[in-house]
């Protein structure tokens, strides 16, 4: 049979190494696809709805709930929502520990992701712990970055999952010296890894796969973009974040409980790759150097190239950490006073799978009234499906099942997915001509 | 008297502060000493039920510091452990709250094989206990042996809960069950 003529339907049962709930479904006709849909079926979380009544306290502590992995991006995007309505700036102390305390959430989800789900992909494993056996110093290297990321969290939040730490006007407590003097030799130990690292994954044999998509990230004016920022796109947008419902809309499919989003019209891409595609001028001199040595050529088409941009932002954030706590000096005030006020205030926050949008309504008892929370991975799903269909395509629709299953899987993979926020297991089905005949 | 109360006046001996010693900079240094070291990592949390993990592990931290042979930490992710200078001739022990077994403060001990593999998943949400002892495993770390201590939570444990406590009793087996695991030695 001619691949060109090839008519059938694909169902993925499972994607592992992701979390959550979801399946593929692809119906090919005549050697093309006629339909594709990333199937969500995750019950939904209604945490938005959970949280009305609640004080700005409980948003914080709540919201970090949604996601265990990246529990602090949500109460970062609240807090700031909430201290936009409540009329408090943070101190630059505030500012610059909220950003390494940050550091630590990007450290530790990206160096799980590059080691434990995507590279056994590239690599040919199976699984993490078979390529651990054949890459044991790798794999230990990124244990230990994933480490260190729990520990900068740790120290600022009392624990590394769910962190407590975090207040309206700043921290409840201040790390002292001592800790983050010990702290900083550890980041300087992972400074020097997360360098080896970018040269190891830029080896990696990583597929060729150019596509056109738009990249959607904040910019600050001066930072690599983790805390703050103005929204902008590779094709000219340029929004502060109160402007985001003007442009971005998300919208139910039948297909899934999580909301797709367009950015006029179209999928769009947030995360690792987006970021850096826009920022790459926020970079240090001596991290696009050495890109620039390793050949990876940055702005990138191929999606694959994210797993690079995950190990330089493991770079940028060891390297932000240590800058930020060079002179560091406990706050007297870890946090300025956050007195009732009502109002509608966004935030909004570069979460290690992109941007997470929040906007809230406060009573004049800064108790909610509506809340809204867009997370990264909805953001994605409208771009994944799009990507899932150009890549199976170039891959070869005539390809076998399983072939097509297994470059499916690392399709999705590859953007981290958080169905739940993320995904455990995919049905993944193939329906082709003979079956149709049958 | 409680475990609690039997420590309450000692700083804990946990992870936070001892991370001076086998720290990132160590990493690369576990041939310093010599092998069949010994590591014993609490797990949990600082709250509920969970916490029985770390509340052991700061009671035998004080009771066991006269070992040199012996290093006693808190984790708040199994993943941590690799944050210490782990090799392969070296042995561990983890004690972690548990469910299921028995009446709160039942102690029991697991090996690898023993240990329930329902929750062994590789997620884009963490590594739980199972996964990070697969990757242990397929590292070769801990050849010379390891185990798992699983202590019952008090059956309404939650987050909310006010921290619960081991006996003395509990406390006393707890001791007793680890330093007969010290004294084994290597495959123990």
């Amino acid at each position: 049979m001619s691949h060109d003529t090839r008519t059938g339907e694909i169902h993925v049962p499972i994607l592992a190494r992701v979390e959550g709930e979801g399946a593929l479904d692809i119906r090919i006709e005549a050697g093309r696809i006629e339909a594709l849909s990333l199937r969500i079926f995750e019950p939904p979380g209604l945490f938005e709805k959970l949280l009305e009544g609640r004080s700005t306290q409980d948003v914080i502590d709540s919201v970090a709930r949604i996601c265990g992995i990246c529990p602090l991006a949500y109460q970062m995007s609240a807090v700031v929502a909430i201290e936009s309505i409540l009329g408090v700036t943070p101190s630059p102390w505030v500012e610059a520990m909220r950003r390494v305390m940050y550091c630590g959430e990007w450290l530790q989800s990206h160096s799980l992701h590059i080691h434990l789900l995507a590279a056994p992909d590239f690599l040919g494993y199976e699984s993490a712990p078979a390529m651990a056996r054949d890459y044991p110093d790798e794999v230990r290297r990124g244990l230990r970055l994933q480490g260190l990321g729990n520990e900068i969290i740790r120290t600022f939040g009392g624990r590394s999952v769910h962190p407590v730490g975090i207040c309206p006007g700043g921290f409840f407590h201040a790390p002292d010296a001592a800790a983050i003097e010990t702290l900083r030799e550890h980041l300087a130990a992972g400074l020097e890894e997360a360098r080896a690292l970018i040269a190891w994954v830029a080896g990696l044999p990583l597929p060729e796969d150019d596509q056109a998509f738009t990249s959607v990230s904040l910019r600050h004016d001066h930072d690599y973009p983790i805390t703050a920022g103005r929204i902008v796109s590779d094709r000219g947008l340029d929004i502060a974040p109160a402007d985001f419902e003007r442009h971005f809309r998300e919208f139910q499919v039948p297909h899934s409980t999580a909301l797709h989003a367009q950015l006029d019209g179209r999928p769009y891409l947030v995360g690792p790759l987006a970021r850096l595609n826009n920022n790459l001028d926020r970079l240090p001199e001596e991290l696009r150097e050495l890109l620039d040595d390793l050949g990876i050529p940055f702005p990138s088409r191929n999606m694959f190239h994210s797993i690079v941009a995950r190990a330089v932002e493991m770079h940028v954030a060891l390297a932000e950490a240590l800058r930020l706590t060079e002179e560091y000096d406990p706050a007297t005030e870890p946090h300025a006073e956050a007195p009732a006020r009502a109002g509608v205030g966004v935030g909004c926050t570069e979460a290690p799978r992109g941007i997470l949008w929040h906007r809230y309504a406060l009573d004049d008892q800064a108790r909610v009234v509506e809340a809204r929370i867009v997370p990264p991975t909805s953001q994605n799903q409208a771009r994944m499906e799009e990507d899932l269909a150009a890549s199976l395509t170039r891959f070869g629709l005539e390809r076998d099942d399983d072939a097509l299953r297994l470059h499916g899987e690392m399709v999705i993979r590859n953007y981290d997915p958080c169905i739940s926020c993320a995904t455990h297991f995919l049905d993944f089905n193939v329906l082709r001509e003979n079956d149709l005949r049958k | 008297m409680s475990c609690e109360k039997m420590t309450c006046e000692n700083k804990p001996r946990g992870n936070d502060t001892d991370l001076t010693g086998p720290g990132m900079a160590r990493q690369d240094g576990a041939n310093d000493r010599p092998e069949g070291h010994a590591y014993l990592f609490g797990l949990g949390s600082p709250h509920g039920g969970d916490r029985l993990g770390w509340l052991a592990a700061e009671w035998l931290g004080d009771a066991l510091r006269e070992r040199d042979d012996l290093t006693v930490a808190r984790l708040d992710q199994p993943v941590d452990l690799f944050l210490h200078a782990v090799a392969p001739g070296d042995r561990l022990l983890m004690v972690d709250a548990m469910r299921g077994q028995g009446p709160p403060g039942t102690l029991k001990v697991f090996t690898l094989a023993e240990l329930p593999s329902a929750a062994a998943r590789l997620s884009s949400h963490g590594l739980d206990l199972a996964g990070t002892l697969a990757l242990v495993e397929a590292l070769g770390l801990f050849r010379a042996g390891i185990r798992i201590i699983g202590i019952e939570m008090p059956a309404d444990a939650a987050p909310e809960m006010t921290a619960p406590g081991l006996d003395e009793a509990q406390a006393r087996r707890l001791h007793a069950a680890v330093l007969g695991w010290l004294d084994a030695g290597w495959g123990s």
